[in-house]
C-alpha cells in the first residue's frame, strides 16, 4: 500500500461539482414525487400484494436459544383444514441449500433450522394454509421434541466455549468465527516511542433496526417456465439477488425478485434471502403463490440484521506534541448465530479507520464470535458508527488524561483540507473535506464559547454542566473499499459496488426513469427526477420513476437515493451530456456507471496488484458471494453511446 | 399474530350477558373495549373458547352523581371519564391520573371496568379507585353484591370476581370540597407503562391531615396503599419533617420489586421523591402551606 | 367457529360480509374490503400505524374485532382525499416533509384527523402530546408535529374539515 498521507492529484474530471455550477432544480425546494401515493393510501408494501389463490405463511419459532431438534410431528397440523403443507428443515433441506453467506469460509444457515436451532425465534417449521390465522392454528398443533443445549449469551465465554456449547461444530471446536489481527503501518513502532499511551474499554451495544413494517415476501412459481417470482420488500437484488437461485438450487435467470415500497428499513431490509427463500420454496411445494410476511415477533427476534455487539480495548499511541501517532485496539464481536456478512462491518471500520485525524498507523485484533442470538447484518452505519464512538472515546481519553483542551486538541489532529485527497494507513483515499471549518462552524453555531462561560459560572454555584465535542468522519457512499482491508489480496474488485438507473425518453419527451435498487423513504425518485430535469432540462412533471426487476434491472446495489450524499448520479449524467449528442440523449435508451474509482485505482496499485485488465461480466472473488466486476473495457468512459450503441434508436429530435 | 378460534355472542343487554356468564363460566372471556385482550388474543397467550361482547350495553355507560358519591357504569370509555365535569369535581385525583393512563386512542376504546378487571400491577385505576375508598357492584345471573377496592384486587391480573360475576358499576365517594390530591407517575418515556405510579388523598382539619392516603403501583406487585407512610403524616401538621418521614416510609415499604425495565433501589428511590412531591402538591391544593 | 354476517359502513358506504368472528378490524379493511392504506405494524396495539377512526374515534383496528364495527362506520385514510384533492392535512404533510417511508402516515393522517375535528387550532404541545399515540421509525416527529401546523394554517383558509 502508498505510504499514508502522500498526497496525490485527482484523476481529470473525477470532481463533478463545481463551486461556479448554476442549478436550477437540484437543491431548490420540491415537493416529494413519493408522497402522492403514501399520503392517499396507495403505497405498493409487500402485504399490499395479492396474487389469485394466494396462501399464507407462518413459522413456528424455537423457543429454545440452542438445543438439538430430536423430532416433528406434523400429523394434527396436517389434518388441519385449509393447511396446504407443512415443511420442516429437513423437508426444505431436499430442495433448498444454504442461505447466502459471505464469509470465507460460509457458515450454513438454512431459511428453516436443520438438525438444530440456535436462537430463541429461529424458524423450526413454516406452514402454508388458505390464511395465516390457519396457519397460526397449525403452528400450535406441531409437536417438536428439543433436546436443549448449553447457552451461550456472553461474548467473552463465546471465545472458551468448548463441546455442545459450540453452535458450529463441523466448523470448529469452539465458538470463535473468526480471528484477525491487523497491522496497517509502523504500529509497535509507534508505539514503543510515544510520549503518552491512553487506553480504554469500551462497549458498544447490539441494536436493532425495528421498521414498522416487517420484512416479507409474495413469491410464485410458473411451472411452465420453472421460474419463480418473488415480491420482496428488500434490497441489492440487482447486486447480489442471484444468490437467492443458487438458495433455490435453480440458475439465477430462473428468479425474478420484484422490488416494493418498503416501509422503512434502517438497514435491516439490505438483502433479504431468508423471507425470500421461504417464500418461494413454500410457492413451489404448495403449487400456489405464497406469501410470507414476519410478524413483529419474527422481525424482532430473526429479522437477521442486527448491529455490531462489541468490546473493546483500546490504546492510543502520541507524541511529545500531542499529536496522535498510532491507534491499536483489540475488539471481541457478538456476532450471533450465524456470519453472513463476514467482517464486513470491520472492513467499514477500516475505510474510515482514524476517523478524521492524522493518525498514521493502526493495529486491530479482531474475534468475531458465534453466540444463540440473532445474527448481525446491517443497521444503520454498518460498523462505521461504532469505529467513530471508538476513535472519539479515545481522544477523549487523551483529553481527559493529558489534560487537553477538546477542541484545540482536534484542530491539531485534523487533516487539513490542503492535504486531500490524503490516504489513510489501511489504504483508503479519503477524496475531500474540511473538517476544522466543519467544526467551527458547529461550535460557532452552538455558541460554544457561551456555554463554556456558563459552565464556569455554573460550576462557582455547585452545578456542573457536561459540554461534549465529537468530530467524526463517515463515507458518503457504499463502495467495495468497505471490503477491501479485510483480506490481502481484495476479493472483490474496486468498481464491483455499482449505481445504475436507465431513462428512457418518449417520442412525446417524456421521460421515465427506472432505478434499480428501491424506495426505503429515502426519496430515490425526487432525487432522480430533480437530477435528471435539471441535466436534461425538462419539467419535472415530465418524468415517471418507475423500479426495475431483477429480470430488466441493472446491476445496482444501493439506488440513487442512498447516494444523494455521493455524486454518481450528478456526475454520470454530466458525462453523459458530454459524451453523447442531445439528438442520441433524447431518442434512445441508456445507461451510465459510476465508474470514478476505476479511474483511481489505476494510479494507485503500489503493492503491485491491479485491478485492470479485466473484461465485464466477468466473476471475481471467492465464497458464495462472488462478486462480479463491472469495470469497462481499459480506456472507455462510462457514457452511453460507448456501452448500449446496439440499443438506442435515432429518431426524431424533440426541441 | 392472530386470534385463535372462539365463539361469539353479542348479548343485547345485561341480562343475556349474565346468562352467557353463568352458563359458560371460566371458558367465556368479557369484550369491552378489547385493547387489552385483543393484543393477549394475538400473541395466543390466552384462548378463551367463547368472548361475549359486552362494549355495546349502553345501560352500564354512565356518570351519575348522587348523595354524596359518584357511580360510573363500568363500561364507560376512558376519555368519556376523563371529559367529564362530575369526575373533575368530584374526584380530580381521577382526572390527575388519566392522561398517564394508556393513551388516548387506547382510552377512547377501554372501559373503567374493563381496565379493573384486568388489574395489570402497571395499570393506573386499580390504585386511583383504592385510594379513592371505590367500591366495585358485582353481578351475576342471581345475585349481586358490593366488594371494597381493598378486597376487589386480589393479585396481579386476579380479581374477587367469580367466573359467573361482571363487574358493573364503580362507586366512588364524594371527598370533601377543598380535598388535596396529586397523583403522579414515573416510566421511561411519557406514555410508557408505569414503573411507578403514585397517588395521594388528605384534607386538612384545623391545620393537620386528616384521612391521608397514600398508595403506589410498581409494576409488578398488587402495592396500593402504604400504612406506615400515611400514618407518619395523619393527625399532624404539615412541615418538611413530616413529609420526610412519610416518604422515608413510603420508600422503606414499598414492597420490592427488580424487573428487566427497573430495579429495586431505583424504585425505592423514586417512591420516596414522589412522596415528596405529591404531598406537597396535595396540601398547596387543600390550601395548607408546609412548615420549612 | 361459526361465521357471521356483519354490515360495516367504510369511507361512507355500506359493506355486508361474512366473517369469522376472530377476523381483525385492520384484516377486514385490508382484504374484505380491499382498502390497504390501512398498515399493520405490530398486531399488539403498540404502534399506532392501523390507527382508523371507528364512530369518528380513533382506535387501533389491530385490537378490534371487524365484529365490532358490526353497524358502526368505520373511516380509513383512503376518505381523506385524492391526489388533486387532498386534505388539509395531507396537504400540510406533504409541504413539510411530514413523512419518509409512509408506512406509519396513514395511522397519523387518522389520529390527527380526530384531533383537528375536536380542535381545530391545537398548540404545539397538544399536537405532540396526542402525536404520543403513535410510533414513526423514520422522521424523529417533528415534521410531523410542523405538517399538522400547516394544516392548522390551510384549514384557516378553508373552512371544510375533512
Amino acid at each position: 500500500m502508498a505510504e499514508a498521507g502522500k498526497i496525490h492529484s485527482p484523476p481529470a474530471g473525477r470532481q463533478k461539482e463545481r463551486p461556479d455550477q448554476r442549478l436550477s432544480v437540484i437543491g431548490t425546494r420540491m415537493l416529494r414525487k413519493e408522497d402522492p401515493r403514501f399520503l392517499i393510501g396507495r403505497g405498493r408494501f409487500v402485504d399490499d400484494i395479492s396474487l389469485p389463490h394466494m396462501a399464507h405463511a407462518a413459522a413456528l419459532r424455537s423457543p429454545h436459544a440452542h438445543a438439538r431438534i430430536k423430532s416433528i410431528d406434523k400429523t394434527a397440523a396436517l389434518a388441519l383444514p385449509g393447511v396446504v403443507a407443512v415443511i420442516t428443515g429437513e423437508d426444505a433441506a431436499k430442495e433448498t441449500g444454504p442461505l447466502p453467506c459471505f464469509a470465507n469460509p460460509p457458515v450454513e444457515q438454512r431459511c428453516i433450522a436443520l438438525g438444530k436451532v440456535r436462537h430463541v425465534g429461529e424458524p423450526v417449521v413454516l406452514v402454508v394454509a388458505d390464511t395465516r390465522y390457519i396457519a397460526e392454528d397449525a403452528i400450535g398443533l406441531i409437536k417438536v421434541d428439543y433436546e436443549p443445549l448449553p447457552v451461550v449469551s456472553d461474548m467473552m465465554e463465546a471465545i472458551n466455549s468448548k463441546g455442545d456449547a459450540v453452535l458450529h461444530p463441523e466448523r470448529g471446536p469452539d465458538n470463535i468465527a473468526e480471528h484477525r489481527n491487523y497491522l496497517f503501518g509502523p504500529v509497535e513502532q509507534e508505539f514503543a516511542q510515544a510520549a503518552h499511551v491512553v487506553k480504554r474499554h469500551l462497549r458498544w451495544a447490539r441494536s436493532g433496526g425495528q421498521p414498522i413494517e416487517t420484512c416479507g415476501a409474495v413469491a410464485s412459481f410458473d411451472e411452465g417456465s420453472e421460474k419463480f417470482t418473488i415480491h420482496v420488500n428488500g434490497s441489492m437484488y440487482n447486486y447480489i439477488g442471484f444468490t437467492v437461485a443458487t438458495a433455490l438450487k435453480v440458475a439465477s435467470h430462473q428468479v425474478n425478485l420484484v422490488p416494493l415500497d418498503a416501509g422503512g428499513s434502517f438497514g435491516s431490509k439490505l438483502f433479504l434471502h431468508k423471507v425470500a427463500v421461504l417464500a418461494a420454496l413454500a410457492a413451489r411445494a404448495a403449487g400456489r403463490p405464497v406469501k410470507y410476511i414476519e410478524d413483529r415477533i419474527d422481525n424482532i427476534t430473526a429479522c437477521d440484521n442486527h448491529g455490531s455487539d462489541r468490546t473493546y480495548d483500546v490504546e492510543l499511541a502520541l507524541d511529545a506534541n500531542h499529536r496522535m501517532t498510532a491507534l491499536r485496539y483489540k475488539v471481541v464481536d457478538d456476532y450471533g448465530a450465524y456470519f453472513q456478512y463476514g467482517l464486513g462491518t470491520h472492513g467499514n471500520g477500516f475505510s474510515q479507520t482514524v476517523g478524521p485525524y492524522k493518525i498514521r498507523a493502526v493495529g486491530a485484533e479482531i474475534y468475531a464470535v458465534f453466540t444463540n442470538k440473532c445474527q448481525q447484518g446491517a443497521c444503520r452505519g454498518f460498523g462505521s458508527e461504532v469505529t467513530n464512538f471508538m476513535i472519539e472515546r479515545i481522544v477523549d481519553a487523551a483529553v481527559d488524561e493529558l489534560n487537553l483542551d477538546p477542541v484545540k486538541f482536534r484542530h491539531d489532529n485534523f487533516i487539513k483540507p490542503e492535504e486531500f485527497p490524503y490516504q489513510i494507513p489501511t489504504g483508503n483515499l479519503y477524496d475531500s473535506g474540511n473538517y476544522p471549518g466543519a467544526l467551527d462552524m458547529a461550535l460557532q453555531m452552538l455558541d460554544y464559547e457561551g456555554w463554556r462561560e456558563k459552565q464556569n459560572a455554573a460550576r462557582t454555584q455547585g452545578r456542573y454542566v457536561g459540554i461534549g465535542v465529537a468530530s467524526c468522519q463517515e463515507k458518503g457512499v457504499f463502495s467495495a473499499t468497505e471490503f477491501w482491508m479485510l483480506n490481502r489480496a481484495p476479493g472483490f474488485a474496486l468498481t464491483s459496488s455499482p449505481e445504475s438507473a436507465s431513462i428512457k425518453i418518449d417520442a412525446t419527451g417524456k421521460a421515465i426513469i427506472s432505478l434499480h435498487a428501491p424506495c426505503w423513504g429515502n426519496s430515490p425518485e425526487t432525487v432522480a427526477t430533480m437530477v435528471l430535469a435539471e441535466q436534461l432540462g425538462i419539467d419535472p412533471a415530465d418524468v415517471s420513476v418507475t423500479y426495475s426487476d431483477t429480470d430488466h434491472g441493472l446491476p445496482g446495489t444501493f439506488g440513487i437515493g442512498e447516494q444523494a450524499e455521493g455524486d454518481s448520479g450528478i456526475g454520470s449524467v454530466q458525462d453523459i451530456e458530454q459524451a453523447g449528442d442531445q439528438d442520441t440523449l433524447r431518442a434512445g435508451a441508456y445507461e451510465f456507471f459510476d465508474g470514478k474509482f476505476a479511474e483511481l485505482i489505476d494510479d494507485e496499485s503500489g503493492d503491485g496488484e491491479s485491478n485492470q485488465d479485466r473484461t465485464p461480466g466477468t466473476c471475481s472473488g471467492s465464497g458464495a458471494g462472488g462478486h462480479q466486476d463491472f469495470a469497462l473495457p481499459a480506456g472507455m468512459r462510462p457514457s452511453c453511446s460507448s456501452s448500449l450503441s446496439a440499443a438506442t434508436q435515432r429518431s426524431h429530435s424533440v426541441g | 399474530m392472530k386470534p385463535p378460534v372462539f365463539e361469539y355472542e353479542r348479548p343485547p343487554n345485561l341480562r343475556a350477558a349474565l346468562d352467557a356468564l353463568s352458563k359458560h363460566g371460566g371458558k367465556a372471556k368479557l369484550l369491552a373495549g378489547g385493547h387489552s385482550l385483543i393484543p393477549l388474543l394475538n400473541l395466543r397467550l390466552i384462548s378463551p373458547s367463547r368472548l361475549i361482547d359486552v362494549g355495546r350495553l349502553s345501560e352500564l355507560q354512565y356518570i351519575i352523581e348522587e348523595f354524596g358519591q359518584l357511580r360510573i357504569g363500568a363500561l364507560t370509555t376512558h376519555n368519556t371519564i376523563l371529559r367529564s365535569p362530575a369526575v373533575a369535581a368530584g374526584c380530580p385525583i381521577m382526572v390527575e391520573a388519566y392522561p398517564h393512563v394508556a393513551n388516548h386512542s387506547i382510552r377512547n376504546r377501554g372501559t373503567l371496568g374493563g381496565n379493573l378487571c384486568h388489574n395489570d400491577p402497571a395499570f393506573e385505576m386499580p390504585l386511583v379507585v383504592t385510594l379513592l375508598g371505590a367500591s366495585m357492584v358485582a353481578r351475576s345471573a342471581r345475585s349481586s353484591r358490593t366488594i371494597t377496592a381493598e378486597r376487589f384486587f386480589k393479585a396481579p391480573f386476579v380479581t374477587d370476581l367469580a367466573a359467573d360475576e361482571m363487574l358493573i358499576e364503580v362507586r366512588v365517594p364524594r371527598l370533601p370540597a377543598g380535598h388535596g390530591y396529586s397523583f403522579l407517575e414515573v416510566s421511561q418515556r411519557y406514555g410508557d407503562r408505569a414503573l411507578i405510579a403514585a397517588g395521594c388523598l388528605l384534607t386538612i382539619r384545623y391545620g393537620t391531615c386528616r384521612d391521608v392516603r397514600i398508595g403506589f403501583r410498581n409494576a409488578v406487585h398488587n402495592v396500593f396503599r402504604i400504612p406506615a407512610a400515611e400514618a407518619a403524616l395523619e393527625g399532624k401538621a404539615a412541615s418538611a419533617a413530616v413529609i420526610d418521614a412519610a416518604a422515608e416510609a413510603a420508600a422503606k415499604n414499598l414492597t420490592a420489586a427488580s424487573d428487566l425495565h427497573a430495579d429495586e433501589a431505583y424504585r425505592r428511590d423514586v417512591a420516596a421523591t414522589l412522596t415528596q412531591r405529591m404531598l406537597r402538591i396535595a396540601c398547596a391544593r387543600a390550601g395548607q402551606a408546609i412548615a420549612e | 367457529m361459526s361465521d357471521l354476517e356483519v354490515n360495516v359502513t367504510v369511507n361512507g358506504r355500506p359493506f355486508r360480509r361474512r366473517i369469522e368472528p376472530r377476523l381483525l378490524l385492520s384484516d377486514f379493511v385490508r382484504h374484505e374490503i380491499g382498502l390497504t392504506g390501512t398498515h399493520v405494524g405490530c398486531e399488539n396495539g403498540v404502534c399506532g400505524a392501523c390507527t382508523v377512526l371507528l364512530d369518528g374515534l380513533a382506535a387501533r383496528s389491530c385490537c378490534t374485532l371487524a365484529v365490532q364495527a358490526d353497524g358502526r362506520s368505520v373511516e380509513t385514510v383512503e376518505s381523506l382525499g385524492r391526489v388533486n384533492n387532498l386534505s388539509p392535512l395531507q396537504r400540510g404533510f406533504w409541504e413539510k416533509h411530514g413523512l419518509q417511508c409512509g408506512y406509519c402516515t396513514p395511522g397519523m393522517l387518522m389520529l390527527m384527523t380526530e384531533l383537528l375535528r375536536e380542535n381545530p387550532n391545537p398548540d404545539r404541545e397538544t399536537i405532540r402530546t396526542r402525536l404520543n399515540d403513535n410510533i414513526c421509525r423514520c422522521t424523529g416527529y417533528e415534521d410531523i408535529v410542523s405538517s399538522v401546523e400547516r394544516a392548522v394554517e390551510l384549514m384557516r383558509g378553508d373552512k371544510a374539515v375533512r
